[in-house]
């Protein structure tokens, strides 16, 4: 039963957290018809945002619901139930009231009308509602994308506004001058303005992912996942391992291995060598499931890279490390309820420190500190170093010299403690 | 064969000492008795001399090896069966058996036929293939007898193998006892069962807060104790009534 759950739990794990992580990506880049835009202006407002929206690849927008075109209402419900993720609801007189406003916005920039009662235009407010379930993160891709689009639409405005009220004010200053035929001549003689002109940006934002090593495509989120929750897994050796330790030493077991004819390095050497390739057992079927059985749930599939070797020592080298302390809190604790509180406690710990739960950049500087104390950091960077850079065994050098040194810690530990405590470890 | 010098034992934290200066001397094929109340210092005294724990001072040797010096060759001469089942309880008594048996040096047909005797010995042949978990109180203590004397032991280390179990099972254990004295066996055997010790052993220790208070044949022991009719009274006579908890 106990290895049952050894395999099963980070089994279920790589696979939920792939699919998880593969969904989030897909909701801020791939998935379609997450938006509901309700136009109830009908203008020239409406139409820019559903098309740049739309063209923004960030999210789908719909107009219709259930084969009508949305309203409010219906919007605000289907958001509600967490059907659609947000509602986009453009007033009614918006196009209007930004014509309006543009064109005072221009008049009042040229001291043109100065006389006139300027800032009286109101223009109504975009409103965006969000399902609750939404995360920060999206809601400010959206809200970012929206602001970058209306600051567009309401440029394209003041231009147009500038392409009608220049040639005015020209036409105006002229005739007072030298009188109306003049004016038009000169008027008729000056160039069109194009209003279309601020619609395309003259400096557009490229982005793509350093690719090094023999990395031939961006890495996955498969790429991330597979090993960060495989070494979590194989952490997860330590409860079972300090269990076991502390029964031999409950059971006189302890007691009748020390008495017999092989000495304490071989002992702990069988101990350390069997829960070892359980851990590596247990990496094997993740990577198997990297491999095998995402893809057919959807995911890109795991590549191992072109260095196995590098795998493989990353991998023994993790699971001494996860042995060795295993070993530690079976010598160090004293009962049942220490070993599994502390063990599978300090696993989660080191897990969310290691950058297994969120990446290491995304933490506070001072967790990003800790971070480097944390033996599954030394693994993970050590597989993404692999398995994301495409450095190979040399960008795995120092997490696997991290963590054949937290084994070779735990050991001497482990045996000054069982030193000093005797068989019974009273 | 076992040679004890002024063996004191100290642990950790503690101000009093578990074993104060314990002199032993067992010959070839004696069966000697540790016998003392609780927290005498018996079980300690067992395990500096079957080597898991070194004493603070003193010397020990078996069969003429320093054990602090030659822990792992002296280790090959004696068999232990501790006071707890010191057996794997998920595991069935033939793969404990197995499993000990290769630590041991034991291989291929030399290991299998042992098991088969020892099996036979602790009358567990039927119950061999069941895992020892299922077992009764008597029947582990029974495999747990089988274990320590797996591998022919010159010296046999017992802690009190019969606590806690049904008659036929200690009457069981007492009969292999004796078979394992009567064949050479040199067995050294803590009880709190003075009629078990007075039946099996040829000489007996009595300590008490660490020391020795007394040794001989039990009959001896017992004749010279003005007034003291058996080995329980001469006990309590040397340990007192005094609950020991």
């Amino acid at each position: 039963m106990g290895l049952l759950v050894l395999f099963l739990m980070p089994a279920i794990l790589v696979v939920v957290i792939s699919l998880v992580q593969e969904n989030v990506a897909k909701t801020f880049f791939e998935t379609r018809e997450s938006i509901i835009l309700v136009d109830e202006d009908h203008g020239d407002v409406g139409q820019s945002i559903e098309r740049d929206l739309a063209g923004s690849g960030i999210v789908g927008v719909v107009t219709t619901l259930d084969g009508r075109t949305a309203d409010k209402r219906s919007a605000l419900d289907a958001v509600g139930c967490g059907r659609y993720q947000v509602c986009i609801l453009i007033p009614r007189g918006l196009t209007a009231a930004l014509q309006k406003k543009a064109r005072e916005a221009v008049e009042t920039t040229l001291s043109w009308k100065r006389d006139g009662k300027g800032g009286g235009v109101v223009v109504p407010e975009i409103s965006v509602y969000f399902d609750p379930a939404v995360q920060g993160s999206f809601r400010g891709a959206v809200l970012g994308s929206l602001g970058r689009i209306t600051l567009a639409v309401e440029t394209r405005e003041e231009d147009r506004a500038l392409a009608e009220v220049i040639p005015q004010i020209i036409r105006e200053s002229v005739e007072r001058s030298m009188g109306p035929e003049i004016a038009g001549a000169v008027v008729r003689s000056l160039p069109n303005l194009n209003p279309g002109l601020g619609g395309v940006p003259a400096i557009r934002v490229r982005h793509q992912v350093v690719m090094s090593g023999g990395m031939t495509s961006p890495p996955t989120s498969v790429q991330q996942n597979v090993p960060a929750w495989a070494l979590f897994g194989m952490f997860f050796i330590v409860v079972p391992l300090s269990e076991s330790l502390i029964t031999e030493r409950r059971n006189g077991t302890l007691m009748r291995l020390l008495t017999m004819p092989v000495s304490t390095l071989a002992l702990v050497t069988g101990k350390v060598t069997a829960y070892a390739l359980v851990c590596m057992a247990q990496f094997t079927l993740i990577l198997l499931i990297g491999k095998l059985l995402l893809p057919m749930l959807g995911t890109p599939r795991l590549d191992l890279g072109s260095d196995p070797l590098a795998v493989f020592l990353v991998a023994l080298s993790a699971s001494l490390a996860a042995t060795g302390f295993g070993l530690l809190v079976g010598t160090v604790a004293r009962s049942f309820e220490q070993a599994s509180m502390f063990g599978s406690v300090s696993v989660v710990v080191a897990a969310a420190l290691g950058g297994i739960m969120v990446p290491a950049y995304a933490m506070p500087a001072t967790m990003r500190q800790i971070s480097v104390f944390s033996p599954l950091a030394w693994g993970l960077n050590a597989f993404l170093a692999i398995f994301v850079r495409g450095q190979g065994l040399r960008g795995a050098l120092p997490g696997i010299l991290l963590l054949l040194s937290f084994f070779l810690m735990s050991m001497l530990l482990s045996g000054y403690v069982l030193l000093r405590r005797g068989p019974s470890g009273a | 064969m076992v040679s004890v010098r002024g063996v004191t034992k100290v642990y950790r934290g503690s101000a009093t000492p578990a074993l104060k200066g314990l002199d032993l001397s067992v010959r070839e094929g004696e069966v000697l008795g540790l016998l003392g109340p609780n927290g005498a210092g018996k079980t300690t005294a067992i395990s500096i001399l079957t080597t898991a724990m070194a004493p603070t001072e003193g010397q020990v040797s078996i069969g003429g090896l320093d054990i602090l010096k030659y822990p792992i060759e002296a280790r090959s001469l004696l068999g232990v069966v501790p006071q707890e089942i010191a057996l794997y309880p998920s595991l069935t008594t033939r793969e404990n058996l197995q499993y000990f048996g290769r630590l041991y040096g034991m291989r291929g047909a030399l290991l299998r036929d042992r098991i088969a005797e020892c099996l036979q010995v602790v009358g567990l042949q039927q119950k061999a293939d069941e895992a020892v978990s299922t077992y009764s109180g008597g029947m582990k203590r029974r495999a747990n007898l089988a274990a320590g004397i797996l591998h022919s032991p010159a010296i046999l280390f017992l802690d009190e193998p019969t606590v806690g179990i049904d008659a036929q099972s200690r009457g069981l254990i007492l009969e292999r006892l004796l078979h394992l004295r009567d064949t050479g066996t040199t067995i050294i055997y803590t009880t709190h069962y003075m009629e078990e010790a007075a039946m099996l052993c040829s000489s007996v220790a009595i300590i008490d807060e660490g020391r020795k208070i007394a040794e001989g044949p039990p009959n001896d022991l017992v004749r010279d104790s003005g007034g003291c009719t058996n080995l329980e009274g001469l006990f309590f006579s040397l340990t007192g009534k005094h609950l020991r908890d």
